[in-house]
C-alpha cells in the first residue's frame, strides 16, 4: 500500500475503516477527500513542469509530494521543476517505504511504548514547509492568513476536515483575486 | 471474493483515487493557466492549504506542542535549516509533555 498509495494522510485514514467486509468506497472516497490538497499543489505546478512530454509529466506526476511542490517555489527558474518534485518524492518513496518497514519490524519492542506525544510531529514538518514557502516563493502572504483565519472560524464551528480545507483555501484565493484585482488599478 | 482479494482491490482503488487528484489538479491548471492574471492565484494556493491544514492543528496543540511549534517556526526561519528545526521541536514533544 505504501508503495502504490503512496500518501500517509490517505493511508491513516484507510485504517478508520479497515474492517471485514471492506468497504472499499468508504475508504475510496476517504482516501479522496484527504488527498484534495493534492489538486491545488498539482494545479499550482501548471505553470512549471512544461518542456516534458504530457505522458511523462502523467507518469511522474504519481510522485507529487508537498514538500517538493513548496520548496519548488524558491528555487531559480532554469531549474528543471518536474525533475526537482520528482526528484523529491523519489527520496520520500525510499525513505518512507524504509521507514514502513523498519517501524513494522520493530514493532513488538515499542508496543508497550507511549508515543502519543509525536502525533503532533506533522504540524511540525508542515511548519518547516510553511516556512520555505514563505521566504521562497514571490506569492503575497494575505491569502494565506485569510485561508489560516477561515481555517480556524470552521473549526470552531465544528466543521469537517476537508470542508475547512476546500472552504478556507476558497477564501485565500478570493483574497488573492482581490488583491491582484487592487494591484492592477494602481 | 476471498479477503486477500478484497484488500487488493481496496489498495488499487486508493492508488488510483490519490493518482487521479494528484493529475486531475494538474490538468485543471492546465486548462486555466493561460486565463490571465491567473499565475499568482496558482501561486497562493500550495499556501494556502498548507495555512488550512495548519492553523486548526495549532489551535488543538497543548503548551508543550505550542512550545515546539514556536522554536521550530523561529529555527526555520533564522536556519531555513528542516532538520535542525523538526528535530529540535520533536525533543520537545518527547520532553516537554505534561
Amino acid at each position: 500500500m505504501s508503495a502504490s498509495t503512496f500518501s500517509a494522510a490517505s493511508q491513516f485514514a484507510s485504517l478508520e475503516f479497515w474492517v471485514e467486509p471492506l468497504p472499499v468506497a468508504t475508504i475510496g472516497l476517504s482516501a479522496a477527500l484527504v488527498s484534495t490538497r493534492n489538486i491545488l499543489l498539482g494545479m499550482s505546478m501548471a505553470n512549471y513542469f512544461d518542456g516534458h512530454s504530457l505522458g511523462r509529466r502523467m507518469t511522474w506526476l504519481f510522485l507529487l509530494n508537498d514538500p517538493g511542490v513548496v520548496t519548488s517555489f524558491s528555487l531559480d527558474k532554469d531549474v528543471d521543476r518536474l525533475g526537482y518534485v520528482t526528484g523529491y518524492g523519489v527520496s520520500l518513496m525510499i525513505s518512507w517505504l524504509v521507514s514502513v518497514t523498519l517501524g513494522f519490524l520493530v514493532s513488538d519492542v515499542f508496543a508497550q511504548t507511549d508515543l502519543s506525544s509525536l502525533n503532533f510531529a506533522g504540524p511540525l514538518v508542515m511548519a518547516t514547509m510553511m516556512i520555505l514557502f514563505a521566504k521562497g516563493s514571490n506569492a503575497r502572504a494575505m491569502p494565506w492568513l485569510v485561508s489560516g483565519l477561515t481555517a480556524l472560524i470552521l473549526f470552531e464551528a465544528g466543521i469537517s476536515d476537508y470542508l475547512i480545507l476546500l472552504l478556507s483555501v476558497t477564501t485565500g484565493v478570493i483574497a488573492a483575486l482581490i488583491g491582484e484585482g487592487i494591484r492592477h488599478e494602481s | 471474493m476471498s479477503h486477500e482479494y478484497m484488500v487488493l482491490i481496496t489498495i488499487a482503488v486508493m492508488a488510483v483515487v490519490v493518482y487521479l487528484t494528484r493529475i486531475g489538479g494538474y490538468l485543471v491548471g492546465l486548462s486555466i493557466r493561460n486565463i490571465a492574471g491567473i499565475k499568482p492565484i496558482l501561486d497562493t494556493l500550495p499556501g494556502c492549504a498548507l495555512m488550512a491544514i495548519l492553523a486548526p492543528a495549532v489551535r488543538q496543540g497543548n503548551a508543550a506542542e505550542i512550545l515546539a511549534m514556536v522554536f521550530v517556526v523561529v529555527l526555520m526561519w533564522t536556519t531555513d535549516n528542516v532538520a535542525l528545526a523538526t528535530t529540535a521541536g520533536i525533543s520537545i514533544l518527547l520532553f516537554a509533555q505534561p
